[in-house]
């Protein structure tokens, strides 16, 4: 893939809805993309416009920021609370599940900021105990757009300023220069999402090389910032174990480990309706044909064995470099958990306790708070807290 | 297309007795020609021909709707039928699809009738039309690239569809097989018109050929035409579904080994177990989640009693932790 090809690129035509179009956000894209036009867009006749995938909206969102991360009882959540600001990814790696959840040929993103941020506040005043772990990857990249919009100088000082609350940056882009100069408190974690590297060269799209990648954390680090990263999706291949562990050594060579709130893995899983949507546009891509079973949330998932055998050997990699560092896994059941990492969840309160306490160790933030956050947002309750096999104090 | 726009634009304006010999036949509209047997079939077991035919024009009359009947009545020798006769400038997509509508209202299309019907409609309506206003017709789901597979269907040469109807492939399985090259596409439905199973299985066999295909770097026919499987398909011992459940066990042996095996592993060890009787010990489906099932039968309380004692004497739980401590150390994935 040549070096061209990779670059994002800026939107050409912006699209924005009346009532945000003085939005700070909007202020920003007009000051920061000149050469783009700008269109009021009627709402009302939206569905016989045609968009491109380089047009970008701005919409005056009104339904709910703050979201769950979308769980399932039969699989370990992190807990982890949606800042739901915009839509869809250009980056697009192939992979991608906002392929399957997004029907809209365009990035969309919500320039009622004021209303976000009131929205924010009242919900953490209202919880002032509690501890939250915020992020706005989710539906989209975090920092993709962040050039033009700005947005990370709106938000990352508001949760400087926040007692009980962190917030979570979940990139693959290289766009961290706007937060280098912002006040962040150490409440911001800026997390970027790994793999091995021919995965990255030739499943990531348009991210930002990997070494890139590493080398923006590195800066980060050194402005203070701490740091995630996610090695999400992982793919069994052949040679992937040099591969994930030459990324992991590349890692540690760049980033001081004492400043990684935390490390998540979760093996590639899918609905069977993204494997279509894949092949459609590669009928030839191999990576979501092999021992995928279906699981109880109706996506495939590599078959147990396989996992934890990713798991297993990707934990302990990480764990030579960084034994203390909190490693979990996404979307798992404890058996997996058990038998890739060694113990339970349950063994210590719960993946979203074991997260907030490494916010508190490694942050020093939310000390005080005494309730984590997915009891009041988790929609659907949580895998059995005791191990399987229990089996034997039954009988 | 603005005579699809209007109602009724263009109302037949007789009902006539035409000459056999007159009609002519126009593949734009003939769109069921693979039905012709089992058409036949049917006007010989009744009176004959009941409906009139469809025509349009008066120099030349062009058949509209009734070709298997044209060609019924031809076999037959018989002289004149009775058609009704649309007027000369008569749109003809306006008249395909006054046809489908009439027919859809009797009967079901099968999926060569409707990738017909839309690969025909698709000369004078935009894809978008296609999806939009053909497709609630014909029962068509909206799904991605589903035009282009019917297009692909439409294109089949009649022969193969023949097979593949005799093949009893179902439409969906016929969805995906219809990206397959033509070799691949033979192979499948002579699989499938060995093994006679439900679209759910002919579903499950034809991802696990893909997906083994796409990892092999071979072709679908490469791995139907696998010695083991063909062994199966040929051996006139084993009944239809003896030998899907073969098939669809040899597929999943190939591309879910490391599945396969501690499935094995966990039958050679039930087998050790011995349950006392009317205990069942099932672990999660595919071996995945946390939640395993031991299922307990009985009859009254005192046998419920009598089991749940055996089961507490038995040594079920300390195997099964060996099992599983011996599940947890021999992922042995290379």
């Amino acid at each position: 893939m040549g070096k061209m090809s990779r670059v994002i690129k800026s939107p050409k035509r912006i699209f924005v809805h009346e009532s945000v179009w003085n939005s700070p956000v909007v202020e920003n894209l007009r000051k920061n993309l000149p050469e783009a036009s700008f269109h009021v867009l009627d709402f009302q006749n939206r569905e016989n416009f045609t968009f491109f995938p380089y047009d970008l909206e701005v919409v005056d969102f009104k339904g709910r920021f703050i979201r769950s991360c979308p769980a399932t009882k039969f699989y370990h959540c992190c807990g982890y609370v949606i800042l739901h600001f915009g839509e869809l990814c250009s980056i697009g790696c192939t992979y991608c599940i906002l392929q399957a959840y997004w029907n809209q040929p365009c990035l969309r993103i919500f320039g009622n900021t004021d209303r976000m941020l009131r929205e924010l506040q009242d919900f953490l005043d209202h919880h002032p105990d509690t501890l939250f772990r915020i992020g706005t990857g989710e539906f989209t990249d975090s920092l993709l757009l962040d050039p033009w919009t700005g947005f990370s100088e709106i938000i990352v000082p508001f949760f400087a300023r926040q007692k009980n609350a962190i917030l979570e940056l979940k990139t693959k882009t290289s766009f961290v220069d706007r937060l280098l100069e912002l006040p962040h408190d150490g409440h911001t974690i800026v997390a970027w999402s790994l793999n091995a590297p021919s995965i990255s060269q030739k499943e990531e799209g348009k991210a930002a090389p990997l070494e890139v990648r590493l080398q923006m954390a590195k800066k980060c680090a050194e402005r203070g910032y701490f740091l995630a990263f996610h090695f999400d999706p992982l793919f069994y291949f052949p040679g992937w174990e040099e591969e994930y562990s030459h990324t992991i050594d590349r890692l540690f060579s760049y980033v001081p480990s004492d400043q990684i709130v935390y490390i998540s893995l979760g093996a590639f899983r899918f609905m069977p309706e993204l494997k279509e949507i894949i092949l459609i546009k590669r009928p030839q891509w191999k990576y979501a044909s092999g021992e995928f079973v279906p699981c109880p949330d109706r996506k495939r998932r590599y078959f147990k064995g396989i996992r934890i055998k990713l798991y297993k050997h990707i934990a302990s990699r990480i764990r030579r470099h960084a034994p203390d560092v909190c490693v979990y896994l996404c979307m798992e059941n404890g058996t997996v958990w058990k038998q890739s990492l060694g113990f339970h969840p349950s063994e210590q309160g719960g993946l979203p306790s074991m997260l907030d306490l490494a916010v508190k160790k490694c942050m020093k933030v939310g000390l005080h708070c005494s309730r984590s956050a997915a009891p009041l947002l988790l929609q659907k309750p949580q895998p059995y807290s005791s191990d399987v096999f229990t089996l034997s104090k039954i009988i | 297309m603005d005579a699809l726009k209007k109602i009724n634009p263009y109302k037949p304006t007789s009902l006539l007795d035409v000459e056999v010999n007159e009609l002519k036949e126009d593949p734009f509209f003939d769109i069921s020609r693979h039905r012709r047997i089992h058409v036949f079939e049917h006007l010989s077991r009744t009176e004959g021909i009941l409906c009139p035919l469809w025509t349009y024009g008066s120099k030349t009359v062009t058949v509209v709707d009734g070709y298997n009947r044209l060609r019924w009545a031809r076999e037959q020798g018989l002289g004149h039928v009775q058609c009704l006769v649309f007027p000369e400038d008569a749109d003809k997509c306006y008249l395909l699809l006054q046809k489908v509508v009439a027919s859809a209202g009797f009967r079901k299309f099968d999926i060569f009738e409707k990738a017909n019907v839309v690969k025909n409609l698709s000369r004078c309506l935009t894809p978008d039309e296609i999806k939009r206003r053909i497709f609630p017709i014909l029962g068509i789901p909206a799904k991605p690239r589903m035009l282009k597979t019917l297009l692909k269907i439409a294109s089949m040469p009649l022969d193969e569809i023949v097979v593949t109807l005799e093949g009893g492939v179902s439409e969906r399985t016929l969805m995906k097989l219809a990206w397959w090259n033509e070799e691949s596409r033979a192979c499948a439905c002579k699989l499938f018109a060995k093994l006679r199973c439900s679209t759910n299985i002919q579903l499950e066999i034809t991802e696990m050929i893909e997906d083994i295909s796409r990892l092999e770097e071979t072709s679908p026919a490469d791995v139907i035409d696998h010695e083991s499987i063909r062994q199966v398909i040929e051996d006139d011992l084993l009944t239809q579904r003896q030998k899907t459940e073969a098939v669809r066990r040899l597929l999943k042996q190939w591309l879910f080994p490391h599945l396969s095996e501690v499935e094995a592993r966990f039958l050679e060890a039930k087998k050790q177990w011995k349950l006392p009787s009317g205990v069942r010990i099932e672990p999660p489906p595919f071996f995945e989640g946390d939640l395993w099932q031991i299922t307990l039968s009985f009859s009254n309380a005192q046998e419920l009693k009598d089991q749940l004692e055996k089961l507490a004497k038995s040594e079920i739980a300390s195997q099964l932790e060996v099992f599983l401590g011996k599940d947890e150390s021999s992922h042995k994935i290379t």
